[in-house]
């Protein structure tokens, strides 16, 4: 078989792969082998353009597992995951449930609530940065007109708060995320045997928690693994409405991380930081993808 | 009770409630942008603006937020180009290919896709310092399609898997080589699809903020996500400028997403499992 022969049945899927993998592997894979390299050197900005860098061994590891900083910002960021992935799931798995139900506008709806998922991060933290400003914000008025508070809460400045504050904003951001998933879930179930169910004389919370649930396990928990590992990962959300702040009552890993190489320039700790995340991360997209995986079979 | 439980119109009557709920803090963005200050620090605050000022705008402009938007088209478009040209060739590939080792490589951009934007940010700003490329639309435009490519690799692959195999096989007997059938044959057949994953990679890199803030500090060169952050910054905040500035940043894709909106809903619930 000559080369052109080859080429023309198999070789040609070799050449239409290398791009992609080229790519992947100098931007994605090589940076990831590199950031366990910088981990383990003394990279600041004295040392950054030096070819030869200190090898430090797990000195940075230890620095940032001893440091009290590090317990403060994973708990911060357990908080900020679960909090967020909660509300988001909850109130997206209500909405679905109201827009699968037939009636005029609810494609309409359904679609529109989609705008949310496609602004910029950045500037979502930007309005809610506004909405929940201690005296003109449109939240706290809201709140006082409903008599829920007699004085203005500083959502973003008061270290007790800023948690909610950010948690807040990212719940609205995920909300239609949540929902589309749920409603591909929910349009996909079998609606005679809901109509069984009724004829038996189920009611509303009956059908909830032994029909519709159970029958949408799977979407339910690829939806909540999702939400996890797109969670962690928030970054300019934050970054914009505290920046981590007050005194790293919403600093998580990602601006952590961010911080440590790029306001202190300590690159090798920002590293060490983000290759914690890193190890946390794989092992929940491994179980994610495992998952996925083991539904198509 | 059982009639008006059952009633379409109040079903869509409270969804609309739901929307405005929902849409009520792009509003409130929208409507602050064109408030002089005093209408802004006022209590109670005007739900409907009653004084309307295009000063803040102007403000804005004199900004450059015009300057800003052009680069984030620049880094969102050449970004989505980029991915598209490496992406529908890697996804083509992998969909046809029937080695066991091709599951591996699309294991590992599912991982790729997952992982947290901050992880590269460190090594990649060492790699472009060390290559000179700091501040310069390439790094971010690179930086962008680490996210973008295993994305739309993953999200093609099912979309490629869809195309029969008769057609590119009756395009070759007429003469056409692989790469003219893929062109020629596939691509056409798989638009729809390919639109999707472009408007996507092109929404993500509109939207990109730590890869244009940690790698480019030269002020012209930066897209509105990183202009809105540093004019947010830059003075005692003027919101209604600010919101001005908001509203300008997501106003493209905002439209964007009005007229591609039943693609980019099926897009997003058909390709998020797979």
């Amino acid at each position: 078989m000559n080369f052109k022969n080859w080429m023309r049945k198999k070789g040609y899927l070799y050449v239409f792969l290398a791009p992609s993998i080229i790519f992947m592997g100098i931007f994605t894979a090589y940076p990831i082998i590199y950031n366990f390299i910088i981990s383990l050197q003394d990279v600041n900005v004295m040392t950054l353009a030096r070819p030869d860098k200190e090898f430090v061994g797990l000195e940075n590891y230890i620095n940032i597992i001893t440091d009290s900083t590090f317990l403060v910002v994973f708990k911060n960021s357990v908080i900020f995951t679960l909090g967020s992935v909660f509300f988001q799931f909850i109130i997206g798995f209500a909405l679905a449930m109201f827009l699968v139900k037939n009636f005029p506008l609810n494609n309409f709806v359904r679609g529109f609530i989609v705008v949310g998922w496609v602004i910029p991060p950045v500037v979502v933290g930007t309005v809610w940065k506004w909405l929940l400003n201690t005296d003109f914000g449109l939240i706290n008025y809201f709140l006082s007109q409903f008599h829920l508070l007699t004085n203005n809460i500083s959502w973003l400045t008061n270290p007790d708060m800023a948690m909610i504050g950010i948690l807040i904003a990212n719940i609205w951001l995920g909300i239609p995320f949540n929902m589309m998933l749920l409603i591909g879930g929910l349009t996909g179930l079998p609606q005679t045997v809901f109509e069984a169910a009724e004829i038996d004389g189920a009611n509303w919370f009956q059908k909830l928690f032994f029909l519709t649930i159970p029958m949408l396990r799977q979407t339910i928990s690829a939806t909540l693994m999702l939400g996890i590992i797109y969670t962690f990962k928030v970054f300019a959300l934050i970054w914009v409405m505290t920046g981590g702040g007050p005194v790293n009552a919403t600093n998580v890993l990602p601006t952590w991380s961010y911080q440590l190489s790029f306001d202190f320039f300590n690159f090798s700790q920002g590293a060490v930081v983000a290759n914690l995340m890193f190890l946390i991360m794989l092992v929940f997209s491994i179980v994610y993808i495992n998952y996925i995986a083991g539904k198509e079979d | 009770m059982k009639k008006l439980m059952n009633n379409k119109y109040l079903y869509s009557v409270i969804a609309i409630l739901i929307l405005i709920l929902y849409f009520a803090p792009l509003y409130w963005m929208f409507v602050s942008g064109f408030k002089p200050p005093q209408d802004l620090f006022e209590y109670p605050p005007k739900l409907i603006p009653t004084n309307i000022t295009f000063e803040p705008l102007q403000r804005v402009f004199a900004a450059g937020v015009l300057r800003y938007l052009r680069n984030s088209f620049i880094i969102a478009g050449s970004s989505m180009i980029f991915t598209m040209i490496v992406a529908s060739f890697g996804a083509y590939a992998i969909a046809r290919l029937k080695a066991r080792w091709a599951n591996w490589i699309l294991l590992f951009f599912l991982v790729a896709q997952m992982l947290p934007p901050v992880l590269m940010a460190t090594p990649l700003f060492i790699i472009f310092y060390n290559m000179g490329l700091t501040n310069t639309y390439l790094a971010v435009i690179l930086a962008n399609s680490t996210l973008a490519v295993p994305f739309a690799v993953i999200m093609l692959r099912t979309v490629f898997l869809q195309v029969p195999k008769d057609l590119e096989e009756a395009a070759m007997i007429d003469g056409c080589t692989r790469f003219q059938t893929v062109i020629k044959i596939t691509f056409p057949v798989a638009k729809s699809g390919m639109v999707v994953v472009s408007v996507f990679s092109f929404i993500f890199a509109f939207g990109d903020f730590i890869y244009a803030l940690s790698m480019m500090n030269q002020e012209h060169m930066q897209p509105a996500t990183v202009g809105l952050y540093n004019f947010m910054g830059s003075q005692a905040i003027q919101w209604n400028s600010v919101m001005s500035f908001a509203s300008l940043t997501a106003l493209p894709l905002i439209i964007i997403f009005i007229v591609l909106q039943k693609r980019i809903v099926q897009g997003l619930s058909a390709g998020a499992f797979k």
